[in-house]
């Protein structure tokens, strides 16, 4: 499978998807003009690593601001994350934010409720860079 | 089997709204719902909370850069602003020639006045004058280049011209109705304490100019250079207090216009012969220029920038009432003799 690299824009974040070191990064900011066709190619290509079996993925989401929109579009993607754990792939998410942004880790914990099969991990953004 | 519409949902819709599933699959399938429903509505409740913050986020910011702009305003000549606002800046980048008309004033024995007055009385008294010297320019759309200590720099035909004859009017009626307006700042001043009066020359010249951004690439004025400018500042030199005098170029503009009278004719450094230097008439002809309505006569002042007016509902009746006034008054004159 390859690896899928998005280089960030002012609208939307750097996304590198290694398949091979079985790890997902999102960094930046998020506020794309079509979300769907944004994150599209992203979540069938992560869909399609997950369904092999044994598939391990470590997930770092370090965003600094993203809109509501992308916030959905966040939410399918934890969804997917959440089906896939549920068939047996091992699945981390680790969710980087500031200290003083008390909305994106009130949304990362408020998400985390919702999934079932896999956990969302709070760091601190400033301490991993 | 699963409904194909929905893979979340892994009951078959139909089977259960034809009534032809059984009861234990009939609770699970509520139970699911209800767990999805839950979801939903956490999700829901998720974004329009992520919304609300976001557009809260959003206002903080926008206060900022209201505040930005709001001090950038202070910095940069109005004209040059609204083009930095607008972003057209880009047209403001390189230097050219144009035809403008130079405004320079001074303030008459300012010297003397700094020495009368204590530091804060004088830091008042120059705020004040500076206040009001720039609302006039503002409203008369000139670019204020710079002060220069108690010298006030402004040009017309750049960024925004509306032509040189215009330019030119706007230049000369924006001089007296500053002269104007310190006679009653003078009053104004007088009854608060000040005692020494300020008295204010200005010099109009026009006439081509380099105009444009010009300094280093970290540190840019919007300025105009050349001759003109010199001259502007010449000519206020030789301007009687209280006045304001016209170079022989911006006279042959706004001679239509406004009404002059010629004052002295002068050797100019830059200039082959004598040019004669003109006074407008500050009881200037009620002169029209573009939107603009001004008339400046005994018992009479009127500026109208009919563009501008927001009530106009109540403009008319003060207009109406004025007409009124002035026919009352002549009928009153007229009748007198025989009262």
């Amino acid at each position: 499978m390859e690896k899928l690299t998005l280089a960030a824009t002012a609208r939307t974040p750097e996304i590198i998807f290694d398949p091979a070191a079985g790890k997902l990064l999102l960094d930046g900011e998020s506020y794309p003009e079509d979300v769907s066709r944004f994150y599209q190619p992203v979540m069938e290509a992560v869909n399609a690593y997950l369904t092999e079996a044994g598939a391990t993925l470590t997930v770092e989401i370090k965003l600094i601001y993203f809109n509501s929109s992308s916030a959905r579009a966040l939410t399918e993607l934890c969804d997917l994350f959440d089906a896939r754990a549920a068939d047996g792939a091992n699945i981390q998410i680790i969710w980087f934010c500031d200290d003083d942004d008390d909305i994106t880790r009130e949304f990362a914990e408020d998400l985390d409720i919702d999934l079932e099969h896999v956990q969302i991990t709070i760091a601190k953004l400033s301490e991993h860079g | 089997m699963a409904d194909s519409l929905n893979p979340h949902f892994p009951y078959n819709f139909d089977d259960i709204l034809a009534g032809s599933s059984d009861p234990a699959t009939l609770r699970d399938a509520y139970q699911h719902l209800l767990k999805q429903h839950k979801r939903q509505t956490r999700q829901l409740n998720r974004l329009v909370k992520m919304a609300d913050a976001n557009a809260a986020k959003l206002a903080t910011s926008n206060a900022a850069l209201e505040q930005l702009c709001d001090n950038l305003s202070r910095f940069v000549p109005q004209p040059v602003y609204h083009r930095l606002l607008e972003g057209r800046a880009q047209n403001l980048q390189a230097a050219k020639r144009a035809k403008l008309t130079l405004f320079f004033s001074d303030i008459v024995e300012f010297t003397a006045l700094t020495e009368q007055l204590e530091p804060e009385q004088l830091a008042s008294l120059m705020n004040a004058y500076f206040t009001e010297m720039t609302k006039i320019c503002h409203r008369w759309g000139g670019t204020l280049d710079q002060f220069i200590g108690d010298a006030l720099v402004i040009f017309f035909g750049d960024p925004d011209s509306k032509g040189s004859t215009e330019d030119a009017c706007a230049a000369t009626l924006m001089g007296l109705e500053m002269q104007q307006r310190l006679t009653a700042l003078r009053t104004e001043w007088a009854a608060s304490g000040i005692r020494m009066p300020m008295h204010v020359r200005i010099g109009i010249s026009t006439g081509f100019c380099t105009v444009g951004n010009i300094g280093s690439q970290n540190r840019l004025h919007y300025t105009a250079l050349g001759n003109v400018v010199n001259e502007a500042a010449r000519i206020q030199a030789l301007c009687p207090p209280d006045g304001v005098l016209l170079s022989e170029d911006t006279y042959q503009l706004i001679c239509q216009r406004i009404s002059c009278q010629p004052y002295i004719a002068t050797t100019l450094q830059g200039r082959q012969r004598k040019v004669q230097l003109y006074h407008p008439h500050d009881n200037a002809d009620t002169t029209q220029t573009s939107d603009l309505i001004v008339g400046n006569e005994n018992g009479f002042k009127l500026y109208l920038d009919a563009t501008n007016v927001t009530d106009r509902d109540r403009i008319t009746r003060l207009l109406t009432s004025a007409l009124d006034a002035i026919q009352i008054t002549d009928h009153t004159q007229t009748k007198a003799p025989d009262g």
